[in-house]
């Protein structure tokens, strides 16, 4: 493993695992406390019709990803806002309208030769520098934000009603977590891709959640949760000859689950004696 | 100059559907006032009239002679502590400092005057060993006398309190009430709540609210209240048994 380390592929491996854990502690705690999952699945989807939009146009995929997430989420939260009754119908159809946006766009790419599973599944071992670069600078944007923003989101995210009341200014919220959360999906989807997004946004801080005694707790350590997560599986996949995605995601769900069975066990074993 | 005013107001979330009717009320100084009234009467539009978080569709509301829509500082409020998010993760000393409006500020932490003003409202509240204490941890008692001390950050001249007392067993809701009487030394209090037995106990005056209000400067319910809580023209169930119930239990 240490013999790697000398290769560039896995220095940018190791980089974008800490820039993309950043991204989900910070973000995957906002997501969590607000109860906001599906929507960063449909956003997370979303995505994949920027893609197929880079590759058609011929752009670079990153930034013109990133402008159709954006673009999308701020939709989403206009349009989710007005009809809070239709949200999960708006968000179901931006889901599928924009995975299947991405699909046309690919299959009208003349000699299209893209893989298409490093977009679906990530491709932690072949990131670029210039990649990273625009990585490292969602990651500050999202940082600058979260934590400048903090005692509004906190606030909001608590109680909005009580928010509203004083003069937090609780419409800009929505928008914003949004667009964040659209940023930190370009991040991951070089990590563990498109579909996988949400396991890695979700599952530190829904394992952190009841243990964390603050929001700024449970950011900081969804971060290193997230961080060890994403090593274990990058080791795995490194001696077990595997897509690391795929193990990272793995490694993810086993811990939420072995997690549970052990609070389950605790529960049981409490009432018993 | 009444506490609270409201002239001659009428709302309704849709305006062919009116939820409260030529409303006249005014609160003096210092009251405690017991808000009473069925399900789906109006308690809580009235009370969201009153934080200035709606506009009447006809009429005016005053506290202190002011727009309650700009002067929001002048009204503390607590929510039902069954609405709140139990599991979210907060320091007691957050919930409290979020009643500033450092609140609305952009910065990571809050400031050290925000910090002092939260341990002298835990302290009034009787908890000032609670401030690094867990949200998650607290019971609903505990909860409730933080949400209040959290209302009381901005030093408001008037609190109103959303059926504070919901799923509270007798001894938090003893000391939820003497927690009450001392606020009420200085503050006026609006208090929704389906006690009615307890209305005797804990408050100076009653609002009746179901459609219309009738106000009744004493702790006792008329018959003229009662006939407001079942009013005819209003397709609401009458609590009238309910309230004999509670009444005869307590």
């Amino acid at each position: 493993m240490w013999e790697a380390l000398q290769y560039d592929f896995m220095q940018h491996a190791l980089l974008a695992i800490v820039l993309g854990s950043i991204a989900c502690g910070l973000l995957g705690s906002i997501v969590v406390v607000n109860r906001m999952t599906f929507l960063a699945g449909g956003i997370s989807h979303f995505a994949y019709g920027g893609v197929g939009l880079g590759v058609f146009l011929g752009w670079p995929l990153l930034p013109t990803t990133l402008a159709f997430t954006v673009g999308g989420a701020l939709i989403l939260a206009k349009w989710t806002q007005q009809n809070r009754e239709n949200s999960d119908r708006i968000v179901s159809l931006l889901w599928a309208a924009g995975m299947a946006f991405g699909v046309l766009m690919m299959d009208l790419t003349p000699g299209y030769q893209v893989d298409l599973g490093s977009y679906l599944f990530g491709s932690i071992l072949a990131i670029p520098a210039s990649d990273l670069f625009w990585m490292a600078g969602l990651d500050c944007f999202i940082l600058l934000l979260v934590l400048g923003g903090y005692k509004p989101l906190l606030a909001v995210s608590y109680d909005h009603e009580y928010a509203e009341l004083t003069k937090v200014p609780v419409k800009w919220f929505y928008p914003l977590v949004l667009m964040l959360l659209a940023c930190g999906v370009v991040i991951l989807i070089r990590l563990v891709g498109i579909i996988l997004v949400l396991a890695l946004l979700t599952i530190p801080p829904s394992m952190l959640e009841k243990n964390a005694s603050s929001l700024q707790q449970l950011m900081i350590g969804s971060t290193l949760l997230c961080f060890a997560m994403c090593l274990i599986g990058l080791i795995i996949s490194y001696y077990g000859d595997t897509n690391t995605s795929a193990a990272i995601v793995g490694v993810a769900i086993a811990a939420y689950l072995t997690k549970t069975l052990l609070e389950f066990a605790t529960n049981r074993l409490s009432k018993k004696f | 100059m009444k506490e609270v005013e409201l002239r001659r107001v009428q709302f309704g979330y849709d305006p062919k559907k009116i939820v409260l009717e030529k409303i006249d009320l005014a609160i003096p100084n210092k009251d405690l006032v017991a808000v009473i009234g069925p399900n789906g009467g109006g308690k809580s539009t009235l009370f969201r009239l009153i934080l200035g978080l709606l506009k009447p569709l006809q009429g005016e509301v005053f506290i202190e002679g002011q727009n309650p829509q700009i002067r929001t500082d002048l009204v503390g409020y607590v929510p039902q502590n069954s609405k709140s998010n139990h599991h979210f993760p907060i320091r007691v000393g957050d919930v409290v400092a979020l009643g500033s409006d450092e609140s609305r500020r952009w910065g990571w932490g809050f400031s050290r005057e925000v910090r002092e003003r939260t341990d002298q409202v835990l302290e009034e509240v009787g908890l000032s060993d609670f401030k690094k204490r867990s949200w998650q941890a607290l019971s609903g008692g505990e909860r409730q006398r933080v949400l209040i001390a959290r209302a009381m950050m901005s030093k408001p001249r008037l609190l109103l309190l959303d059926e504070p007392s919901a799923n509270l067993d007798l001894q938090s809701k003893t000391k939820l009430y003497d927690l009450l009487h001392r606020v009420n030394e200085n503050t006026t209090v609006l208090v929704s709540t389906h006690d009615l037995g307890l209305v005797p106990h804990i408050a100076k005056s009653v609002a009746t609210v179901n459609h219309f209000l009738h106000y009744h400067p004493k702790p006792e319910i008329t018959d003229l209240a009662l006939h407001v809580m079942c009013g005819s023209d209003v397709d609401h169930h009458c609590p009238l048994p309910e309230m004999t119930t509670l009444a005869a239990a307590s």
